[in-house]
């Protein structure tokens, strides 16, 4: 009696069996579609190197150029091409490199008292005449 | 001197081809990445001369190809929701009509595989590669590929064996 829990295996046969399957060949209309691609990239000139490269390493220039130019700027008392500014001034955005400790100082300074409203003028004006 | 394209695609295109379709059901993905190893090769011509062995070099390709094209597909169609388009039947119907439901049978067999023993299963037995050469070719050791071979057949044996022991 054949056990339901010992099934007769199954031999090479099987493999051989499955490997003897006939498979499907490539549809017809696909090898003039496929190869006409392909001969249109084979025979088209190659791109040449500069177009490729060219951005990439003009963009890297660009950002060298920057950061020499901003280096420079670092060392430099003023910026060229511009009038100095007078003592005790500066454009931050423009001088971050410049001397960090100035910059920090100027953030952490305390922020000029707002000009007073008119009640607050009106108040002063009446406590100065009652001072007089 | 590279070998020209057509003398490539008539030795390997239907091998290609019939890996393909076994790993994806969506026949135009299928068909895009045939074109993409035969666009691959117009552009580097070396290319094949380079390989140990072009078969193998091939499927890898394709499988790359495949699997690049996939990727790139179910970002798309998570986008757009679009149906991918069936694939023809894998195998060529077979006479007599008995023997068509075997064909049947193996085929729905073979969709219950993970894709990766499938594509397994496919080399070895279609292609009769050794699994050293599967290993290369699905970037993947030969023991994984053994093994990998051994549960498809296993479980392909489970699925068919109602239909094959009739037959014995």
């Amino acid at each position: 009696m054949k056990s339901a829990f010992k099934p007769k295996p199954m031999n090479k046969t099987f493999e051989h069996r499955l490997s003897q399957m006939p498979l499907r060949r490539a549809p017809v209309d696909w090898r003039q579609a496929i190869l006409r691609k392909a001969h249109a990239i084979r025979k088209a000139p190659p791109e040449p190197s500069s177009n490729r490269i060219s951005k990439n390493w003009m963009a890297l220039a660009a950002v060298w150029t920057l950061i020499a130019l901003l280096r420079w700027d670092s060392t430099e008392e003023s910026t060229s091409g511009t009038a100095p500014l007078p003592e005790g001034f500066y454009v931050p955005c423009l001088s971050a490199f410049r001397s960090p400790e100035v910059y920090l100082e100027a953030l952490l300074a305390e922020p000029p008292s707002p000009p007073p409203t008119p009640k607050q003028s009106r108040r002063t004006t009446r406590e100065n005449a009652f001072t007089a | 001197m590279p070998l020209p394209l057509e003398q490539i695609y008539d030795a390997h295109a239907d091998a290609l081809y019939a890996f393909l379709l076994n790993c994806s059901r969506d026949h135009a993905l299928v068909q895009d990445a045939l074109q993409e190893v035969f666009l691959k090769l117009a552009r580097s011509p070396s290319l094949l001369e380079k390989a140990r062995d072009p078969r193998s070099f091939l499927l890898r390709t394709a499988h790359n190809a495949l699997r690049d094209l996939a990727r790139r597909s179910s970002t798309r169609k998570a986008h757009e929701e679009t149906l991918s388009v069936e694939a023809p039947s894998l195998f060529a119907p077979l006479f007599p009509s008995d023997d068509d439901s075997f064909r049947l049978a193996i085929e729905n067999a073979l969709q219950n595989l993970p894709q990766e023993q499938r594509a397994v299963l496919h080399l070895k037995l279609w292609e009769n590669l050794t699994f050293a050469q599967i290993g290369e070719a699905l970037e993947t050791s030969p023991h994984t590929a053994a093994s990998r071979y051994r549960y498809a057949l296993d479980k392909l044996r489970d699925l068919l064996r109602p239909l094959y022991e009739e037959r014995l």
